[in-house]
């Protein structure tokens, strides 16, 4: 072995830009599009850039952002379901966003103990995700919904309906917990186009996760291994790459907090 | 523009690179939870005990909230059942106002009002509008639920008056779908104006009007309908129509205002004349709840230091008010914006204040200060303060202490000013005293006392231990349950009932101890000794093994070997080749061999919490060996905080930190001294056992395990903390590896240096 084989793969970096620049870069995206990023239906994802940028329900400013790689997820609305009742509260902070940027319309369910989950739930469950879709600029719609296994088949029948409503063009995402991505695969048959795993906030789950990653094994699911849910106060060792990015910030996102997380993105190897 | 540039470079670049890179990425790892011994911004425990006045030990660095009940528990006042449960709802940023949900208030009005015959179906309501075009994602309430409520009870009383079939009460209805047409920010209906001979009837219409231009953003007309109809003693709405336009008029300040305000300053004074004049009308009681309730909003917003000055009168009061949960949110945020007004407000500033300066010129004027308000006020919550900030040079420091004996054991500031107290006595050099009072809380008040604060006084009795068993009996404490809230990543108190207690671990203070002022020659009697969990003395047996090692004592490290036959036989198996060797040099060989094998191994035991990998496993978070500044804890991200090449290693004799004990004895602790002294001469792991390893290599080329060490060094140099000089070292390894044993199977195991 020549010993002039050894670089490391930091300085590759730099290096490749500096050199052969951004086209080379651009070349070498294309045939990486194509293999990872599967989904369900990959064109239906294939709008939405490699990096989005979650905006909970707090005041944000997003103006900062190149819509060419960076998109928004906000928050627009919560669901809460209770008793017999469904009850949609919209977003109540601020949003700015770029011209041309593109958005997920994201929409947390949350189901109180006593909730009935019957078919009328999930018609007016629908209807209210339904609806986000049609907010300007919202080019996909995300689910967030910690279902517990017996919520589960309220929820498959919720993203039939929705899948049914939304058409052929709108594409649907959901977070999804770890575990799901991992041994307890339930979302490969949903009607979904993308199942982000939420790589934070782990907790005693982190082990597992870690293990599973480190050891270069993938998700189990197909539907998992198109994105990573990350958060910017938690780093990583070993990822798999060519995903697209979903990044949560637990403050308000500034122009600096996503270059900071750019540049980790950039220390990976 | 060439920085604009430049970004969007590195971004495209960061990004396609995320994309292209196709094999495993390393960093530095998750933030992993830790063992917290003890919340430091907050009570441990159930948020509930705090509420009740079961405060524990109550610090600078609590947030607002909870220092203001401390405060006014300090004060000798307290919280009934229904402002305790608003202090929590707080704390739990759950400040929703108690108004009735919206969609289960739309759903009562639309049921009621299809009861009434001949209509068509009641049209679909919206509560929500967008606050702007340019904002569409970003809603309000535009119809409260209160709003549909009033709706159902004029609709009740109108079908007693004009009967279930009556046009009238048709046209009523038909009116109010109108009205509420508007709620949803898209359409904008105004109903017609009504001839009608019924007086309530031709009221009622002009009170639709004005809320439909109310609901339809036409503030300016709703303002002149709600003053139209405050004019007419005829109206059945005169008594709210006041109070309504300066609704409108809030809601006008609030939706229409400059870009770089967040209000209309003008029209909210408007409003706020408006609600002052109706609050001081006595004419207008049945409407002064809610009026006030509305001005405090108002007055949160354009008198921010009379609002401050007025909360701090009510926190002060025996009675909190109907409005405690609002008025203690506004407290919070107005204290939060620096607001500072009466006692209340400035004991909690300033309490604040005395834990955010450690030290310095600071520290020393506001000790001096609230060492002062002491004297002058007498009062308890500045003699908690006074005792937090003082120290072993604060004036007349025995009147304070003084003072904090006389508190009773009934006082919820109790535990607080003894634990500052003591603090202060072992600062001003009364340990035995300190211990004694400390014996004395921690076994008189067990039941009671927090585990967090329990902790707290625990690692104050470390501090003035009284034997190397004594410490040892000390140094394992239970972490408080724990866990990480999801919206800001912090950790906070476990939620659930069912989350255990873990095992014992070493907190920073007793971690601390070990590795800086326990020479080996006690640090062996420490892992013999019953006093500690059988997987501390193995942590401490193995890290005093370690340290042996590094300071070549191999004495020590013979010494060493008969515990770590017992509490490690994995380990002490893989020392075999160490116990053989003949020379010290054979030995040291061995020994570095032994470390670069299992990367757990480091010269100090860990804080918080023990590795998660197993001695011989690489960490995932590169938890591996030690580090330049041989901390305590968890190296994870340490080669990702910049090179730590310049950490200061000084040995602090008199580190008021981490005192001496008193039954070390000179020899005792001159060996510790001597020892850190050479530690710090060490550097990171990698740099030192490659340093080592190519060292032996270079006079032992024959020895077999040379081949081997010399792959496990260069991989010490990938997995464990770098810095400048790793890579000079890991080529050097390399190269020795490949030139000298070409056929080594470890040569084909090592591809590239690092």
């Amino acid at each position: 072995m020549s010993f002039h084989h050894v670089i490391t793969e930091n300085a590759l970096v730099p290096s490749m830009c500096r050199t052969t620049g951004i086209l080379a870069c651009l070349l070498m995206l294309v045939p990486i599009r194509s293999e990872q990023f599967p989904s369900r239906n990959p064109d239906r994802m294939r709008g939405l850039p490699p990096l989005v940028l979650w905006a909970w329900e707090r005041p944000e400013d997003l103006r900062f952002i190149n819509p060419q790689t960076t998109a928004v997820a906000f928050l627009a609305g919560t669901i809460r379901i209770h008793g017999d009742d469904v009850a949609f509260h919209p977003r109540f902070q601020s949003l700015l966003v770029a011209d041309h940027a593109k958005l997920v319309a994201v929409v947390r369910i949350e189901v109180d103990r006593d909730a009935t989950l019957d078919r009328s739930q999930i018609d007016q469950a629908a209807t209210a995700i339904a609806k986000q879709a049609l907010l300007p600029r919202v080019v996909a719609v995300q689910i967030d919904f910690d279902a517990t296994r017996s919520q589960r088949e309220f929820y498959r029948a919720l993203l039939r309906d929705l899948r049914r409503r939304l058409g052929s063009s709108m594409p649907t995402s959901i977070t999804a917990l770890a575990s799901w991505c991992l041994d307890d695969d339930w979302i490969s048959s949903l009607p979904i186009d993308e199942a982000v795993p939420m790589l934070f906030r782990l907790g005693a789950g982190t082990n597992e996760v870690v293990g599973q990653l480190t050891s270069g094994r993938d998700f189990r699911p197909l539907i998992c291994r198109g994105s990573l849910g990350l958060s910017t106060d938690e780093r990583w060792t070993s990822l798999p790459t060519g995903r697209r990015l979903y990044v949560f910030q637990p403050r308000p996102w500034t122009e600096q907090a996503e270059l900071a997380f750019l540049w980790e993105v950039h220390e990976w190897r | 523009m060439a920085l604009r540039h430049l970004k969007r470079v590195l971004v495209v670049c960061s990004i396609l690179w995320v994309l292209a890179v196709p094999s495993a990425i390393y960093s530095c790892g998750p933030f992993l939870e830790s063992a917290i011994f003890a919340f430091a911004d907050r009570p441990d425990g159930p948020a509930e005990n705090f509420a009740a006045g079961k405060l524990g030990i109550v610090r600078p660095n609590f947030r607002h909230a909870y220092l203001v009940v401390a405060y006014r528990y300090f004060a000798a006042l307290k919280l009934t059942p229904k402002d305790q449960k608003a202090a929590l709802d707080v704390w739990d940023r759950n400040v929703v106002p108690d108004h009735p949900g919206e969609e289960d208030a739309i759903a009562g009005w639309s049921k009621a009002r299809n009861g009434i015959p001949n209509l068509p179906p009641a049209p679909e309501i919206s509560a929500y509008a967008v606050v702007s075009q340019d904002q569409p994602y970003f809603q309000y309430v535009n119809c409260p639920g209160d709003a549909f409520q009033n709706a159902i009870r004029t609709l009740d009383n109108r079908v007693a008056k004009f009967g279930l079939q009556s046009a009238d009460l048709r046209e009523w209805v038909s009116a109010q779908d109108q009205v509420f047409a508007n709620c949803g920010g898209e359409a904008h209906v105004i109903p017609p104006a009504l001839n009608s001979g019924d007086t309530m009837q031709r009221a009622d219409r002009v009170y639709q009007i004005a809320a439909a231009h109310f609901y339809a953003r036409d503030f300016e007309q709703a303002v002149a309908g709600f003053d139209a109809i405050s004019t007419d003693k005829s109206s059945p709405w005169v008594g709210v129509s006041s109070y309504l336009a300066a609704r409108a008029l809030i809601r006008k300040a609030t939706l229409v205002h400059p870009a770089n305000e967040q209000f209309d300053r003008a029209v909210m004074s408007a409003a706020q004349k408006r609600l002052e004049t109706l609050v001081a009308d006595p004419q207008a009681s049945s409407i002064h709840d809610a009026a006030i309730k509305l001005l405090n909003f108002v007055r949160f917003r354009t008198e921010p230091e009379k609002r401050v000055a007025e909360l701090d009168r009510m926190i002060m009061q025996p009675e909190l008010g109907k409005n405690f949960k609002q008025d203690l949110w506004d407290y919070v945020v107005l204290l939060s914006h620096g607001e500072q007004q009466g006692d209340p407000s400035d004991w909690v500033q300033t309490f604040q204040a005395v834990g955010r300066f450690y030290s310095g010129v600071l520290r020393e004027q506001t000790a001096k200060q609230v060492v002062s308000k002491w004297r002058e006020t007498k009062s308890l919550p500045w003699l908690i303060a006074a005792l937090a900030a003082a120290d072993s040079h604060t004036p007349n420091l025995q009147s304070l202490l003084t003072a904090a004996w006389e508190v009773p054991y009934s006082s919820p500031g109790y535990l607080t000013v003894r634990y500052y107290a003591v603090r202060l006595m072992i600062a001003s050099g009364q340990p035995g005293a300190a211990r004694k009072q400390l014996d004395s809380l921690l076994q008189g008040q067990a039941p009671d006392l927090p585990l967090g604060s329990r902790n707290l006084l625990n690692e104050e009795r470390m501090k003035v231990s009284s034997s190397l068993e004594d410490f040892l009996q000390r140094a394992p404490e239970t972490p408080v349950p724990a866990e990480v809230d999801f919206n800001t990543g912090e950790e906070v108190p476990a939620r659930s009932a069912g989350d255990q207690p873990s095992e014992p671990l070493f907190n920073h203070y007793a971690a601390q101890f070990f590795v800086k002022r326990l020479p080996l020659a006690v640090l062996i009697h420490a892992a013999e000794s019953p006093a500690l969990p059988k997987r501390l003395r193995r942590e401490v047996a193995r890290s005093a093994w370690v340290r042996s090692i590094l300071v070549e004592d191999l004495l020590a490290a013979g010494k060493l070997q008969p515990v770590i036959q017992e509490l490690d036989p994995p380990l002490w198996n893989a020392m075999a080749p160490f116990r053989l060797a003949t020379t010290d040099v054979e030995k040291h060989f061995a020994a570095v061999f032994i470390i670069l094998d299992n990367p757990g191994m480091k010269p100090s035991v860990t804080e918080s919490s023990l590795r998660t990998a197993t001695l011989g496993e690489l960490d995932n978070y590169r938890d591996n060996w030690w580090c330049t500044n041989m901390i305590a804890g968890a190296n994870w991200g340490q080669n990702y905080e910049g090179y730590d090449k310049d950490i200061n290693l000084k040995f602090v004799d008199r580190d008021p930190e981490f005192p001496f004990p008193e039954w070390l004895t000179a020899t005792q602790k001159s060996a510790a001294e001597s020892e850190w002294r050479k530690l710090s001469t060490i550097g990171t792991a990698p740099n030192y056992l490659t340093g080592q390893v190519v060292a032996y290599a270079k006079l032992q080329p024959q020895d077999p395990r040379v081949p081997q060490a010399l792959h496990l060094a260069v991989r010490s140099t990938r997995f464990g903390c770098t810095n400048v000089e790793t890579s000079k070292l890991s080529k050097t390894a390399f190269n020795l590896l490949h030139e000298r044993y070409p056929q080594s199977e470890w040569s084909a195991k090592t591809k590239y240096y690092y």
